[in-house]
């Protein structure tokens, strides 16, 4: 289904069509505008040249143009629906997937809505103030639509809870912007977005690590047995890749710049000549790989087991596997310490669906070093 | 799931032919104690019950009583709007849908039909708290909209009608997911409170833990609850009630 651009909200899920969706929508939309003129990006400016998503097709779905922030259409795109698409993995694998919550996982489904959709908002605060310090006009933008892209992110998710979780997803859509990031009474739900992000370093690393664990979670819940919420997910990771792009490249840019001065001046303390020394990129990295390590849980769960057996959230590719995707008889190795060093410890397939998807980013990760 | 449907004024009509002539005609005394019986049936089933009370309805005086009997209670609160989106061409047929859902109580909600515990589904409801249960018994003969039924303690929740739909499939669909032996002894516990009677030994409490959790294996069993918790896996449920 196509764009809708004459509604207030843009959208591809037939909200003109839905009078309960759209008024709960229509009534939350306040709260985000004033959301994001109180914790948006907090540089005026007139207006910004931005890639705003107008299909979720292959033949192009982005289109760019000069905007002013608040007047950015954020929106409610969902990937194509696949009629055929079945359950993949689980107790339920091979059945149709669900169109709409069922009662037995809507408390699971709803949690993990709600933390996704907790980390889109937080990461724009996180970098308020970046734009006063932005490095280059091309930075800026970067950063700009890194914003407005995690906003409709957040759009995506409060989607979700308005249009399947009832009352009690409005309520937790609210609740997504009562919480601010690094706010003592009422802080973000995970480590790292409570985080701050007070330079550019900081942010290279943070789209560089942390929205590249962002790209994993999405991963999982791509395969998801409830359609919308993988659908969803699905469209959200084509704009996730331009935020780790700009993690990626601006890293580089700092790391050659450093390189460049060292055999310049034949020296390592480059901070004179305005290069960052590299022990403090190595500090910086160090700081957000942990954290960011933190965000895929312990590595042995028995809630990751629950919702991969229910369907709920599937490893990292699924679909690309070849296992039985129910793994009850499985096993697999995860580390632990044990006596002051760490061993490797044998445990049930099921319970260490953390660890896999964990070792996947630090592989991930590990390529990105090597560069 | 429970609901009624029929005019709020001929249910309390009906009442009031029952109150006045049950002492003298044995028929009707029989048509009371037989009321009686079912309501206290519903009270020891092993099934959870719930009361979907809407426009149209008609849970009024003995009939509330049903309502009361069951372990929730949902209201629609307010009229309910037409499903199709078309606000433009709204049609004027007034029926009696556009009244929103209304409860009454009568003088039989207080102890004309009492559970096996000796007290009424009020007092059971209360038990323990005068002031909660004083306070329906002065609203007695009036007409009780959701949201004041809600502040009442009457009735579980007051929905919406943009929720109404949703949330009741999705608490039925959670309920049906638990597993129906612990729902069981639990819903016995809530429903007979306070004292034990010679009866409620027999009916209540006590022989709905026998029944549906002590001699059965969904918590302990090689696929029960308790083996399988922490492993992923979901326990597999006898959901066979009789």
């Amino acid at each position: 289904m196509s764009i809708d651009y004459t509604e207030k909200i843009p959208n591809n899920v037939d909200l003109a069509g839905d009078r309960k969706l759209r008024r709960a929508l229509e009534s939350w939309r306040p709260n985000f505008l004033n959301w994001w003129k109180t914790m948006g990006p907090a540089l005026p400016c007139a207006d910004v040249y931005l890639r705003t998503a107008v299909d979720v097709g292959k033949e192009g779905w982005a289109h760019f143009d000069h905007v002013p922030m608040e007047e950015y259409r954020w929106g409610v795109f969902l990937a194509e629906r696949n009629h055929d698409r079945r359950i993949a993995f689980g107790e339920q694998k091979g059945e149709p997937v669900w169109q709409r919550v069922p009662g037995e996982y809507r408390a699971e489904l709803q949690r993990l809505i709600v933390v996704q959709g907790d980390t889109e908002p937080a990461s724009v605060e996180q970098q308020r103030r970046l734009g006063e310090t932005a490095p280059s006009l091309y930075d800026l933008r970067n950063l700009f639509q890194v914003n407005v892209e995690e906003g409709r992110h957040l759009w995506a998710m409060v989607y979700l809870l308005h249009a399947y979780f009832g009352r009690n997803g409005r309520e937790e859509a609210e609740a997504l912007l009562r919480r601010n990031s690094g706010d003592l009474d009422s802080p973000r739900i995970l480590g790292a977005f409570n985080e701050e992000t007070p330079d550019w370093l900081s942010f290279y690393m943070f789209t560089y690590f942390t929205d590249r664990d962002g790209k994993y979670q999405l991963g999982t819940l791509e395969e998801s047995a409830f359609d919308p919420l993988s659908r969803t997910c699905e469209f959200m990771l084509k704009e996730e890749a331009h935020h780790m792009f700009v993690g990626t490249t601006g890293i580089d840019r700092v790391v050659a710049r450093t390189a460049q001065l060292i055999r310049e001046h034949d020296t390592d303390q480059v901070a004179a000549y305005g290069g960052i020394p590299l022990d403090v990129i190595q500090r910086y990295l160090n700081f957000h790989y942990s954290v960011s390590l933190d965000l895929f849980g312990s590595e042995q769960s028995t809630n990751a087991a629950r919702y991969f057996t229910a369907g709920l959230k599937g490893r990292w590719q699924e679909e690309r596997r070849r296992d039985d995707h129910v793994l009850m008889e499985d096993s697999a190795m995860v580390d632990v310490v044990r006596d002051g060093a760490v061993t490797t410890h044998e445990v049930p397939a099921l319970l260490a669906l953390n660890h896999d998807l964990r070792s996947e980013y630090i592989s991930d990760c590990q390529s990105g070093l090597k560069r | 799931m429970i609901r009624t449907r029929g005019d709020v004024e001929d249910a309390l009509a009906f009442e009031r032919v029952i109150e006045q002539y049950s002492g003298a005609d044995w028929l009707v005394n029989e048509i009371r104690h037989y009321f009686k019986r079912t309501l206290k049936r519903l009270d020891v089933t092993s099934r959870s019950l719930i009361a979907l009370i809407e426009p149209g309805s008609c849970f009024a005086g003995a009939l509330l009583e049903l309502a009361l009997a069951c372990d929730r209670q949902y209201m629609l609160d307010g009229p309910r709007e037409s499903t199709s989106d078309n606000s433009d061409n709204s049609d004027s047929s007034d029926n009696e849908e556009d009244e929103p859902a209304q409860i009454v109580l009568s003088a039989s909600n207080f102890g004309t039909f009492p559970m096996a515990n000796g007290l009424s589904r009020l007092g059971s409801r209360f038990h323990g708290d005068d002031d909660s249960l004083a306070k329906p018994r002065s609203e007695i003969g009036r007409r009780i909209e959701a949201r004041e039924a809600l502040e009442l303690g009457l009735v579980t929740d007051a929905l919406d009608d943009i929720d109404w739909d949703d949330e009741t499939r999705i608490t039925l669909e959670e309920r049906a997911s638990l597993s129906p032996d612990a729902l069981t002894g639990m819903e016995a516990n809530l429903r007979f409170v306070g004292p034990e009677t010679m009866e409620s030994r027999i009916f209540a409490r006590l022989s709905a833990w026998q029944n549906w959790i002590f001699v059965r294996a969904n918590a302990s069993g090689p696929e029960g609850a308790l083996r399988r918790y922490g492993t992923g896996r979901r326990a597999d449920f006898d959901r066979d009630r009789v």
